[in-house]
């Protein structure tokens, strides 16, 4: 696959994995990685109903009033808003019972061209499988870019907390 | 009026409405002053209440009320920003502006410069109300109950003091629970119901 063929082979991948998964709404403060994912799956008419917030502490606010209210939300943000993000996950959803899948994209790995992504992205798997407690699964190619979204849901369903979908640069995946 | 005469007021404009309160003594007084299946009781997250109640309210669609404090709101402006283009027009926040951060010790907060209706305008919100009695901000959560078109953010000027109510003693997950259980049995919305009303665009 070339790279151009990669972000949209890979957007229609997580679109059938959300599904699969049942996912019934999408909150986002987005990360370029996102764009064609959110362009051609996501916020468009047939997709899912998007909403964009201001702050990724707010999206696991509202993903946790819809899952209080018994939806499946998907919060996907970039890892520079997990750091913002850990007493709001703590004290919500996690303190709550509320599982709902993070789609969280690793910017700050190989690759990265931006070095104010790196101490983030160093500390975010950590952050999340040893502070948060968290489910994770990792998108190491297209099958598991959709297999991904059940695997988390029904992880974070047993867990009674937040589900973690690791995503690095799909243009670094095979 | 005082915290607990502004708590009164919105219990009683607000009636069987869905009610997310906010951390500290917010939540302690109205869980003292009138336990219910219908309310939403955070025990952290400060900042947080308005967001909780938006996706409470994306999905329940009836009468939903956030109580919020002036200290916590401060802490996320953006919220409202998002009630103006997300909430449904059932959607109410109150926001209880006693200029401290009572809880702490009664810091003095932000809010004695910053117009958080103000605010609440210039975030887009189109009804905002500014209320200084309890008649008053009962009436206008109960107003809030109709769809006027948009959600409202009512701005209460409160006294600060009183002795809040003891300590919520429930395990957080019977918490979520309970008023899971009681938004479940009003019905939400269908998927297809769950559309994204962007006034921004």
């Amino acid at each position: 696959m070339t790279d151009k063929e990669k972000a949209p082979a890979y957007a229609a991948a997580m679109a059938a994995g959300m599904r699969d998964a049942c996912i019934d709404a999408v909150l986002t403060v987005p990360c370029s990685w996102f764009q064609q994912w959110l362009a051609d799956h996501v916020d468009v008419p047939g997709g899912w109903p998007t909403y964009y917030v201001t702050r990724e502490e707010e999206g696991v606010g509202l993903a946790s009033g819809l899952s209080l209210a018994g939806r499946r939300p998907l919060l996907a943000i970039q890892n520079s808003g997990l750091g913002n993000s850990i007493n709001a996950i703590l004290s919500l959803p996690v303190l709550y019972n509320l599982p709902f899948i993070v789609l969280m994209s690793m910017r700050g790995l190989d690759g990265e061209p931006n070095p104010g992504q790196v101490p983030m992205g160093e500390a975010s798997r950590r952050l999340v499988e040893e502070i948060l407690g968290a489910p994770t699964s990792l998108v190491h190619d297209l099958v598991s870019a959709r297999t991904a979204f059940t695997i988390a849901a029904e992880a974070a369903s047993l867990a009674g907390r937040p589900s973690f979908i690791l995503m690095p640069d799909p243009g670094r995946l095979p | 009026m005082n915290r607990r005469e502004a708590l009164a007021a919105i219990l009683a404009g607000a009636g069987e409405a869905a009610i997310v309160a906010m951390l500290g003594f917010v939540s302690r007084d109205v869980h003292d002053m009138a336990d219910r299946p219908n309310h939403m009781y955070l025990l952290s997250s400060m900042g947080l209440a308005i967001p909780v109640a938006v996706g409470v309210a994306l999905s329940h669609r009836g009468h939903t009320v956030a109580i919020e404090g002036d200290g916590s709101v401060l802490m996320n402006l953006g919220a409202l920003a998002t009630v103006a283009r997300y909430a449904p027009p059932t959607f109410c926040a109150v926001i209880l502006d006693n200029g401290v951060y009572e809880t702490t010790g009664s810091q003095p907060t932000a809010s004695r410069t910053a117009d958080l209706a103000a605010v609440a305008r210039g975030c887009g919100i189109a009804r905002v109300v500014e209320v200084a009695t309890a008649d008053v901000l009962e009436s206008a959560v109960g107003a809030s109950r109709d769809d006027g078109g948009s959600p409202m953010v009512i701005v209460a000027r409160v006294e600060p003091g009183g002795t809040p109510g003891p300590w919520i003693l429930e395990p957080p997950p019977a918490l979520a629970e309970r008023f899971q259980g009681w938004l479940a049995a009003r019905g939400v919305s269908s998927p297809d119901a769950l559309t994204r009303a962007d006034r921004s665009s």
